[in-house]
């Protein structure tokens, strides 16, 4: 081309570049830049780098055989070569060749055809970007794990996302074809008003499934109520509503915790009562001249930490249940009942004179005696009575603790004598140990100890000792001690926790807690090979060293009670057999002594 | 360098190819490269069985076409073959798919054996005159080739009968495939001209697919096409379109000539080869007067200033064979005014024509390349 005026021929060629489209993919965008180029500049190589915004590169070459060091002959810029940088090589380069020095013209015509390919990247690059966003936006919109609902201007149901009809119970979305916001009946009538006046509404509702249902509305696979929080927002364009969009979350289930929080707050998640925190807001609400007479009885449950200790927290527990229950069927309705605190009770009632309060106490009482839970229901009542609207209320609750501990005290040891008895009641009907068993331990164990010299204070022990050494095994479970086969190592293990757990119930009782250590010990053995704690030779106390071996030598005895004469002397054989073993040996030398005189 | 040429329009298809190819081989003896030419109003095979009887390891090339051309004239039966001497030129050939080469990845056998062939020289190109898209597949050879070889060639093509088309290699007889040869050893200059004009305003092919235009700025395109010419009805377009091809602008104020064929029911138009959307287009009136005028010009600047040509190849377009009819011989006389006695030409009558104005080669239609060689 030479430096004379633009010509029709020129006419043809702006036709052309005008006409470039990037309307498919870069490779077919590539294809007629190259097409056109070489056709109407006569081209002969050519390469275009391009940019994106985020930094990611493509690159296209026509006729080069060889691949090239481009960013070196940019350098040299030849005279036949046209360079141009769009956006300012922010969005990358193309570089013409042609065979012979680019003229004025042809450097003007290749200037145009660039910023024709320029202009068409960046409005590529725009509508990838403008994809990509909606792209973005449809994924929020689809995947988000909110109900989302989109209204046309006139309350027409535009959109809904898969979170929306989970939510509401529907399977396909055609059901809501023609569904208007306005016309929901499960919106609020006071919300549709705000909204209809162009605001911005967000609250908390029952949704009805059944009116759904009713008035026909969709199908859904929901029914009943649930709680939903639901937020409107108007879409303005230029300030003119264009639409609403509609957030919605099923929050029956925050609901639920809700209340139950709101339960545990006041609530004592073991027994159901009201907690303490409750009980002193009641008592400060109460506490008014209308609420006179105003009665409170406090009530100390006995034998929970034996009940927790022997048997495990788990009857523990059932224990308090126990106690509530009894309360609750005592009081009346209007009465406030809480669990005060570990074994402590409180009741609060009002307008309630000291008569009616101690009959509910004696009602209480004689329900407890109906009941028992591995020991007998027992539980020491206080009451007292505010008369006069002035006295200090804290005053009638310290009158009724203090009644409390008086009976405490004064039922104390008829308490404690109760529930051993009733240990031992389970002993004996629960377990292998028999009351014969325990008599003959007992005269054994008391010939030894005379022998040995020891005081009348330690007969007594050795008394109690044979009485109550496998007290343990009341927490052991009943049909291990059925069971025909041979125990697992599992079921053993169970079994040897009775020593523990006879020191427990042992040092709950001041009668016993003489005797703890001695049960705990009595499974040790002289080698140290004994449980619980393999204590050895005279680290074991005395006492149980000889009902260890009382217990042994009665129970080989009576291995061989199926013989017409049991014969003493294999016995002492076999005790002697685990003298330094088992046994303390000269303890086994008495018993061989005893036994054989 | 020896370059041989033989010719004959015996009737028997084995004699025809024998004695063509001993004319030939009279000059040359042991060719490098032989082209073979053959109308396809003979069986081919038989033809193709001859000359390579006396031919022997020689490559070869050609196809089959309407007419063949050598310095005495046209003729619508006979063979043509061309030898050229080994002593310094080497050829290489090979039949490609076009299915192949159209996909963005060049074929792999393609690349491999001509890459390796040269970095500079020539190619010879014959594509079935079936073959689609043939400007991008000679893109794709470009782009594999490179701007240091020269692009001569022509479509292949039967007698108009449109029975199919054949390409020759030394290989065999094929059809719908593009028959290419590489020469080194020998240099070409290449000239194209048409004698085409733009007439009337320029027009936007605002959708076209393949060979089919479908509207011209946002028209049916038979609506914006015969507007131009005051064409009525659509039977007429026969006559038209022979005559008012397309042309689309092209390096140098060039016009990349464009063979409308028909007009379909719906009022796209078929071409011989493809314009793209979004191309401009002119129509283009031409006559006997200007295409010899042009071809004269032509011939000069391509013969002439070669140094001492050895061969002279013509390759010229089936269509305006058929449109200038007796003046057909004419031009083909001011070609030979520039040629040697003693210089052989050989050459045929094509379906679409391949040449650069640059140095990408372009598909023509309704025009005529001359290259010589030395």
């Amino acid at each position: 081309m030479d430096n004379t005026a633009f010509s029709i021929y020129d006419l043809f060629v702006f036709y052309e570049i005008a006409s470039l489209s990037y309307l498919q993919g870069f490779d077919e965008f590539m294809e007629e830049i190259v097409e056109k180029s070489t056709r109407l500049f006569g081209t002969r190589r050519l390469a275009i780098v391009l940019l994106s915004e985020s930094k990611e590169k493509k690159e296209y070459y026509f006729g080069f055989k060889n691949k090239i060091n481009l960013e070196e002959m940019l350098a040299i810029k030849p005279e036949n070569c046209f360079v141009y940088y769009f956006d300012g090589g922010k969005l990358g380069f193309i570089y013409f060749e042609n065979d012979c020095k680019i003229s004025l013209r042809s450097n003007k015509m290749y200037n145009i055809f660039s910023k024709r390919i320029e202009e068409l990247i960046k409005a590529k690059f725009m509508e990838q970007a403008i994809k990509e966003n909606e792209e973005k936006f449809k994924n929020i919109f689809l995947q988000s794990p909110l109900g989302i609902e989109i209204y046309d201007k006139n309350g027409r149901l535009l959109e809904v996302n898969r979170a929306c009809l989970d939510i509401f119970g529907i399977v396909n979305p055609d059901e809501l074809k023609g569904f208007r916001l306005f016309e929901d009946p499960n919106l609020p009538e006071v919300q549709k008003q705000k909204l209809l006046g162009g605001e911005a509404i967000r609250y908390e509702s029952e949704f009805d499934f059944d009116i759904v249902k009713s008035k026909k509305l969709y199908n859904t696979t929901k029914s009943g109520k649930m709680h939903i929080d639901c937020s409107i927002t108007p879409l303005k364009v230029n300030s003119d509503i264009c639409g609403h969009i509609v957030i919605v979350q099923d929050i029956t289930e925050r609901k639920r915790n809700e209340e139950k929080i709101r339960y545990l707050t006041f609530h004592d998640n073991v027994t159901g009562l009201y907690n303490r925190h409750y009980f002193e807001e009641e008592i400060r609400r109460l506490d008014a001249e209308r609420q006179v007479p105003l009665s409170i009885i406090i009530g100390d449950l006995n034998g929970l930490k034996l009940l927790n200790d022997a048997f495990g927290h788990f009857q523990g527990d059932e224990l308090l249940k126990k106690i509530a229950d009894i309360l609750r069927k005592a009081c009346r309705k209007e009465d406030i009942i809480a669990r005060w605190g570990g074994d402590e009770f409180a009741i609060l009632l009002p307008r309630t004179d000291k008569k009616t309060a101690e009959q509910i106490c004696m009602r209480i009482t004689n329900l407890c005696m109906e009941g028992e839970v591995r020991i007998p229901l027992s539980i020491a009542l206080g009451c007292s009575t505010k008369e006069n609207h002035l006295e200090d209320i804290n005053e009638a609750l310290n009158r009724a603790e203090d009644a409390m501990y008086r009976q405490k005290s004064m039922e104390g040891s008829e308490v404690r004598k109760r529930l051993l008895s009733a240990l031992k009641r389970t002993l004996l009907e629960n377990t292998d140990e028999t009351e014969e068993h325990i008599d003959r331990i007992k005269n054994i164990a008391l010939k030894m100890a005379e022998k040995l010299g020891l005081s009348e204070e330690q007969l007594n022990s050795v008394k109690l000792l044979a009485e109550f050494h496998d007290i343990g095994k009341v927490a052991v479970p009943e049909d291990l001690f059925r069971k025909g086969k041979s125990p697992t190592p599992d079921e053993i293990v169970l079994m040897q926790k009775h020593v523990e757990t006879g020191y427990r119930i042992a040092i709950s009782f001041p009668e016993l807690s003489g005797i703890s250590e001695e049960i705990l010990h009595h499974h040790e053995r002289w080698d140290g090979r004994g449980y619980p704690k393999g204590l050895k030779g005279e680290e074991i106390s005395l006492l149980a060293r000889i009902i260890s071996i009382a217990d042994s030598y009665d129970e080989l005895i009576q291995g061989m009670s199926h013989e017409d004469n049991p014969d003493c002397t294999k016995v002492l054989k076999e005790i002697k057999r685990n003298s330094g073993i088992k046994f303390d040996p000269s303890l086994v030398d008495l018993l061989h002594t005893i036994l054989v005189l | 360098m020896k370059v041989g040429v033989g010719f004959s329009c015996e009737d028997n298809p084995f004699l025809a190819g024998k004695l063509a190819a001993m004319q030939a081989l009279a000059v040359t003896e042991e060719p490098a490269i032989t082209f073979l030419f053959c109308t396809a109003n003979y069986d081919l095979k038989t033809v193709y069985k001859s000359v390579k009887e006396v031919i022997g390891n020689s490559k070869l090339i050609g196809g089959s076409t309407a007419g063949v051309i050598t310095a005495r004239g046209v003729f619508e039966k006979g063979v043509g073959v061309c030898t050229i001497e080994k002593s310094g030129v080497e050829a290489e050939t090979l039949v490609i798919n076009p299915e192949e080469i159209k996909s963005l990845s060049e074929s792999g056998l393609m690349e491999i054996k001509f890459r390796e062939f040269a970095d500079s020289g020539t190619a010879f190109i014959f594509p079935d005159c079936s073959c689609d898209n043939m400007p991008l597949i000679l893109r794709r050879i470009y782009n594999i080739l490179g701007p240091d070889f020269k692009y001569i060639g022509g479509g292949t093509g039967d007698n108009l009968s449109f029975s199919g088309a054949h390409q020759f290699t030394e290989k065999g007889v094929g059809v719908r495939g593009i028959a290419v040869a590489l020469l080194r050893g020998l240099e070409f200059k290449i000239g194209i001209g048409h004698g085409w004009i733009p007439w009337g305003e320029p027009m936007i092919v605002t959708r076209s697919s393949g060979k089919i235009v479908y509207e011209l700025d946002g028209f049916p395109a038979f609506d914006a096409y015969s507007k131009n010419l005051g064409l009525k009805e659509k039977n007429e377009f026969a006559y038209f379109g022979m005559k008012y091809p397309f042309g689309m602008p092209c390096s140098g104020t060039n016009f990349l000539i464009r063979d409308p064929i028909c007009v379909n029911e719906d009022g796209s138009i078929r071409l011989v080869s493809e314009i793209p959307q979004n191309s401009a287009v002119s129509l283009m009136k031409g006559n006997s007067e200007n295409f010899i005028n042009t071809t004269e010009q032509l011939a000069k600047r391509v013969i002439l200033s070669c140094p001492n040509p050895k061969a002279i190849f013509l390759f010229n377009c089936v269509s305006r064979y058929l449109l200038m009819k007796k003046d057909f011989e004419k031009e083909l006389k001011t070609v030979m005014s520039n040629v040697d006695e003693d210089t052989p030409v050989i050459g045929m009558l094509t379906f679409g024509e391949i040449g650069a104005y640059s140095s990408v080669p372009l598909f023509h239609n309704k025009t005529m390349v001359v290259a010589a060689g030395w």
